[in-house]
């Protein structure tokens, strides 16, 4: 809401200073956003008239003017179109410094000497119209600084208003509060109005239909209209507030709702048929077009006002084209009404046309405002349009709202708010406010006035005397009660092991967003998937209108976005939640389970003088043991067929035996999707079985006798997995065999076709003796003897 | 014989004191003290020698070869000590090359942040626990005290799945939750992820949020400014300034917006802060009784507070990052930075 403090003055005329002004406001709960200065610099800009027009002699559009400044004719340059003979013209004299922060100086303009400028409103900092010059009254005296001509000189708050005082919408509102903040008293402007001519009854017929939807409706009549453009001084505060003047009647029903906060439309009399105005539910599909000049369908669920044949405006919301005031209008039926919020918000949503009224009316008006609201609407027709209003007031009011009284008790709000404030103090406060306040047995009586709808209930009273009171005033206290745990969720210790494990390994943790794109589905492969992923209805794009089942394309993303700003090795995991549900769309809400996914791309990096490498499998296999080790989670490979993978190098991961992911090189095609042209490796784990259970160490008696080490070269022919050789190992070994650790493994020249050369370190130990070389000798000879009769494996010497 | 002792053990004495090398030194152990050694071949030829002179010559060519022994040795190490530090001088390294650093990896700045915020509560002995990230309308907006067609909606842009299933625009839903299942005394944070339609250099339509929730019989507004106070000391720092506006939820009342003495002016005033010297960091407030009713707490008997901020905002703030979709572009050169 923007509030021009020059208007605010009429209502509360307060003696701090504006900034001091924002921050009690803002220290009150109307948070000032910004301050602007408007007219503030403007000394040498004065009023101007133009004496005469000629084009320059350069051609094109420039002219170039003679105006009287008060003093000897300056002559200007000027490119506007609007630039007549006589006009009363803002003039920036050389030296005047423009809110653009442009300095005014005499130039020569294509050869002619321009001895300043004439301004645009734009120009001036005084609205948005930048297309020709501003245009003053003829009456404002030549060379008078324009400041000191017009009430130009303004501070504009932006104060944010929260949707539950829709009462602070308003100058009066603003100003009720201002008062109460600053100790001055509020002033209202009276409503006095000469009635004249017939009266409205007879002049129309107006029915509410619907008085849940309706709860009040107001109608005033005025003849005699002259319509054409409101003072300057009303449009000032029109622009101030950010609103577009347009004619005096239109004007002024937006001015008294700025000034009240109670919406008002007016109907041009002629225009209505039949005389008569209902209000009503819409009938299905009935058609209205809107003064945006769009033709809108209706529904049984909207509130429109109609007239003897047609709806000629939804309430609330934004009225007719056809039944506006324009040029011609000299007869006008006024409207101050009071709508039901939701039936409001309802419509506005539906139909996405949101306007000042509706705004408004959506959080909940006070119907005892619209009186007030239209009768300054009708005194200030008077006084600026010349309208006659006759004499009455069609008032549908079947329900009048009562005034709410709420007991407060102080003890209670002390013990809320951790204070000590006196009963008497807290009347005082709310009395501030404009409320009655009784003391009586200890307890406060509030009676809360109508235009405060927001208080309903003895918490509400509780917050208002702490906002007067002051938020800092409250001392900062610790809890008291019983002690509690503090304890994390169960799966916390999982999650910080396995991070704390990646990042000592040289990972990077990343974060990506659970958004992904349907294409993303069909590119890994999983269009059945993706079918069950869940949609959003809104997204804000098709790249993010589905929920992620896969850390996959996130982590694809990271890779790309990286590998195209040349960061070309790189080890990233992340750690998030997947949505899975049964159908889509779902009737429960979906499972979310957290995993981790880790990738990796480019070389090893060890530090300069060693040897660099491309990552393989087998670095992510590493790792992905390792990471599960850490977490005490029994892990095991098995050979799986997923889609997005190589397909000669990925695996199934399992714990304890259950499947809980896939690893491997990803596919090309996958790859390409994601405009990856190099190898990147890939796992994703659901740790969803981890994470109720807390990792378990176990200590294990250190070994009491020496361990002998035997190397086993191995030609081994090429269908033979490696984890054949190491099961077999340790099931001739049994006990004895502490590990088998594969030390190297080749193919190439030296090497028969159809084999492969794996190397072993076998290491033996035994609990409970030190081990005979000839015992170590006979289980070395009865491995290569099995490895060769079970596995065709031939023993290199 | 007597002479030729001295001769022998004086010739030697003078070559070792001649020796530059280990190698030298052991020539002239086996010159002198070797099996066919002079020394040792003097001491084999006391068969020789009368009988009564065996124990005096006997003697002295034992001393003689006791003295070069230890001469021997004494040399020996010193040279030794010499060599080494020979050695060492060859070894020396040029310590401006780069060390070798094993690859350091990075949690994410907001875990980091997350894990301060986690740090903080349960010192105070607030819980940590999760609440779903697609949830129903109910948890997210009417078990708050915001029906349907409510204008507060309008605070938050919501995603919706269906009517009734739309992602969390806020970690609030999981007060509700919680206070149906504990019974009070409840303290408990809640971290996690949500969702507002909303994407420009301050917003991301997907991001993080922690809940604080306390219910207890003597919960104060005094007490919600104490232990805010607690975590933005222990955040930002002991001098951190910190200020309560009263603002508006549906779910708390009274409520607050809390914001911090700016971290980059101290209050002064900077672009940051918008001249303001405050940055806004949380909102807060007493939890509304409609909302302790909804979840059967008698709002007579029992009171609490709660608050909700964003982590990602604090760690802008924390870390000078100007632009939020920096969080989630995951570049390895922004992350390597925290």
């Amino acid at each position: 809401m923007l509030v021009s403090c020059r208007w605010l003055k009429d209502y509360a005329d307060y003696t701090i200073s504006e900034a001091e002004l924002a921050d009690r406001l803002t220290m009150a709960g109307a948070s000032v956003e910004t301050i602007t200065e408007i007219g503030r610099g403007l000394e040498r800009v004065v009023i101007g008239r133009v004496v005469e027009v000629a084009p320059h002699p350069g051609g094109g559009t420039l002219q170039v003017c003679q105006v009287d400044c008060g003093g000897e004719l300056l002559s200007i340059v000027c490119g506007a179109p609007n630039v007549a003979a006589d006009e009363r013209v803002p003039v920036a004299l050389p030296g005047a410094k423009l809110p653009s922060g442009q300095v005014i100086d005499e130039i020569h303009l294509q050869g002619v000497l321009s001895q300043g400028m004439i301004c645009s409103e734009a120009e001036l900092g005084l609205g948005d119209d930048a297309g020709g010059i501003m245009v003053l009254p003829s009456h404002l005296p030549v060379g008078e600084p324009l400041t000191k001509a017009l009430p130009i000189e303004d501070v504009v708050l932006d104060v944010e208003v929260y949707p539950n005082r829709p009462d602070l919408l308003s100058m009066v509102g603003m100003a009720r509060e201002v008062a109460a903040l600053t100790d001055v008293p509020l002033q209202l402007p009276d409503t006095k109005i000469v009635e004249a001519g017939p009266p409205i009854e007879g002049q129309v017929d107006i029915q509410v239909e619907d008085c849940d939807l309706c709860p009040r409706y107001t109608a005033r009549f005025l003849t005699d209209c002259r319509v054409g453009p409101s003072p300057l001084w009303m449009q000032r505060r029109l622009i101030a507030a950010g609103m577009r003047p347009i004619n005096n009647i239109v004007d002024i029903t937006n001015y008294v709702m700025l000034e009240s906060g109670q919406p008002l439309h007016a109907f041009d009399y002629d225009k209505l048929i039949d005389r008569r105005l209902v209000i009503r539910r819409a009938k299905e599909g009935e058609r209205i077009t809107t003064l945006d000049d769009v033709d809108r369908e209706l529904t049984r669920d909207d509130l429109v006002i109609a007239d003897g044949q047609r709806p000629v405006c939804i309430a609330g919301v934004m009225g007719s084209a056809h039944s506006e005031v324009d040029e011609g209008t000299t007869t006008v039926l006024l409207e101050s009404a009071n709508f039901n919020p939701v039936s409001i918000r309802r419509t506005s949503q539906r139909l996405g046309l949101r306007s000042e009224a509706s705004s408004r009316f959506e959080k909940g008006l006070d119907p005892n405002g619209t009186l007030w609201a239209i009768n300054r609407a009708a005194q200030l027709m008077q006084e600026l349009a010349g309208a006659q209003v006759a004499p009455g007031v069609v008032d549908i009011y079947p329900k009048v709202r009562l005034p709410l009284a709420i007991q407060l008790c102080p003890k209670r709000t002390n013990d809320i708010l951790g204070t000590s404030i006196e009963p008497g103090e807290m009347a005082r406060l709310l009395e501030k406010l404009t409320m009655e306040v009784q003391l009586a047995g200890g307890q406060l009586h509030v009676t809360v006035p109508t235009f405060r709808g927001d208080i309903q209930r003895p918490i509400d009273l509780v917050e208002e005397v702490a906002r007067l009171y002051g938020y800092d005033k409250i001392e900062p206290t610790l809890p008291q009660g019983r002690l509690t745990r503090g304890e994390d969720t169960p799966g916390w210790r999982t999650l910080e092991l396995l991070r704390d494990y990646l990042v000592g390994r040289g990972f990077l943790e990343a974060l990506t967003l659970s958004f992904t794109s349907p294409d993303s589905f069909q590119a890994l492969g999983l269009e059945e998937e993706g079918r069950r992923a869940l949609t959003l209805r809104n997204p804000l794009t098709v790249e993010q209108s589905k929920m992620r089942t896969t850390l996959l394309p996130g982590l694809l993303g990271v890779v790309a976005h990286n590998l195209k700003h040349d960061v070309e090795d790189l080890a990233i995991f992340e750690l998030g939640s997947v949505f899975l549900a049964e159908e889509n769309p779902p009737k429960e809400l979906p499972r979310e389970e957290t995993c981790l996914g880790i990738a990796m791309v480019g070389r090893t990096w060890e530090g300069w003088g060693t040897v660099q490498r491309e990552v393989d499998f087998f670095d992510l296999k590493g790792v992905v043991e390792g990471a599960l080790a850490k977490v005490d989670a029994a892990c095991s490979f098995a050979p799986s067929s997923h889609p997005a993978f190589h397909p000669g190098r990925q695996a199934q991961v399992q714990i304890d035996g259950q499947p809980v992911g896939v690893m491997g090189e990803i596919h090309p095609q996958t790859a390409r999707a994601w405009d990856i042209d190099g190898r990147v490796y890939i796992c994703e784990i659901n740790l969803q079985s981890l994470l109720d259970r807390l990792p378990t160490k176990r200590y294990r008696a250190l070994p009491r006798y020496p361990m002998v080490k035997r190397d086993l070269a191995l030609l081994v022919p090429e269908d033979v997995s490696a984890g054949k050789i190491t099961e077999l190992l340790r099931e001739v070994g049994g006990e004895l065999v502490r590990e088998a650790a594969l030390f190297d493994y080749y193919k190439g020249p030296q090497i028969p076709e159809g084999f492969k050369s794996l190397a072993y370190t076998v290491t033996f130990q035994a609990e409970d003796r030190t081990l005979t070389d000839s015992e170590v000798g006979q289980l070395v000879a009865a491995m290569e003897r099995e490895l060769k009769e079970r596995l065709g494996v031939t023993i290199r010497r | 014989m007597e002479r030729q002792i001295s001769l022998v053990k004086d010739e030697a004495l003078a070559a070792l004191r001649g020796a530059q090398t280990s190698a030298e030194l052991e020539a002239i152990r086996v010159k002198y003290l070797g099996k066919k050694g002079e020394l040792t071949l003097l001491l084999r030829g006391m068969g020789k020698v009368p009988p009564e002179e065996r124990p005096r010559l006997g003697k002295l060519v034992n001393e003689a070869r006791d003295e070069l022994e230890r001469a021997l040795g004494e040399a020996g190490r010193k040279l030794a000590a010499l060599e080494e530090e020979q050695r060492l001088e060859r070894e020396r390294v040029d310590i401006t090359l780069p060390g070798r650093r094993p690859p350091m990896g990075h949690k994410h700045p907001l875990t980091l942040v997350l894990e301060e915020i986690k740090h903080v509560f349960r010192g105070m002995g607030f819980d940590v626990v999760q609440g779903p990230e697609v949830e129903t309308d109910y948890y997210n907006f009417e078990a708050l005290n915001v029906p349907k067609f409510h204008p507060a909606r309008d605070m938050q842009d919501t995603f919706y799945i269906t009517d009734d299933i739309l992602l969390r625009t806020q970690t609030s839903p999981v007060q509700a939750r919680v206070m149906e299942q504990r019974k009070p005394p409840i303290r408990i944070i809640a971290p996690g992820k949500v969702y507002r339609r909303d994407a420009d250099v301050t917003h991301s339509p997907m991001f993080h949020q922690v809940e604080g929730l306390a219910v207890d019989k003597h919960i104060t507004f005094g007490d919600l400014k104490g232990v805010l106070k607690v975590f933005a000391e222990e955040l930002f720092g002991k001098d951190t300034g910190m200020r309560f506006r009263p603002s508006y939820f549906p779910f708390t009342e009274p409520s607050a917006e809390v914001d911090i003495s700016c971290v980059m002016c101290h209050g002064e005033g900077c672009r940051v802060c918008s001249h303001s010297g405050w940055l806004e960091i949380l909102g807060a407030g007493m939890v509304h009784p409609r909302v302790l009713e909804m979840a059967g707490y008698d709002p007579e008997e029992v009171g609490g507070f709660a608050f909700g901020m964003g982590i990602e905002r604090i760690a802008m703030l924390k870390y000078g990052v100007d632009d939020i979709r920096l969080f989630f572009e995951n570049d390895a050169r922004f992350l390597t930075q925290f």
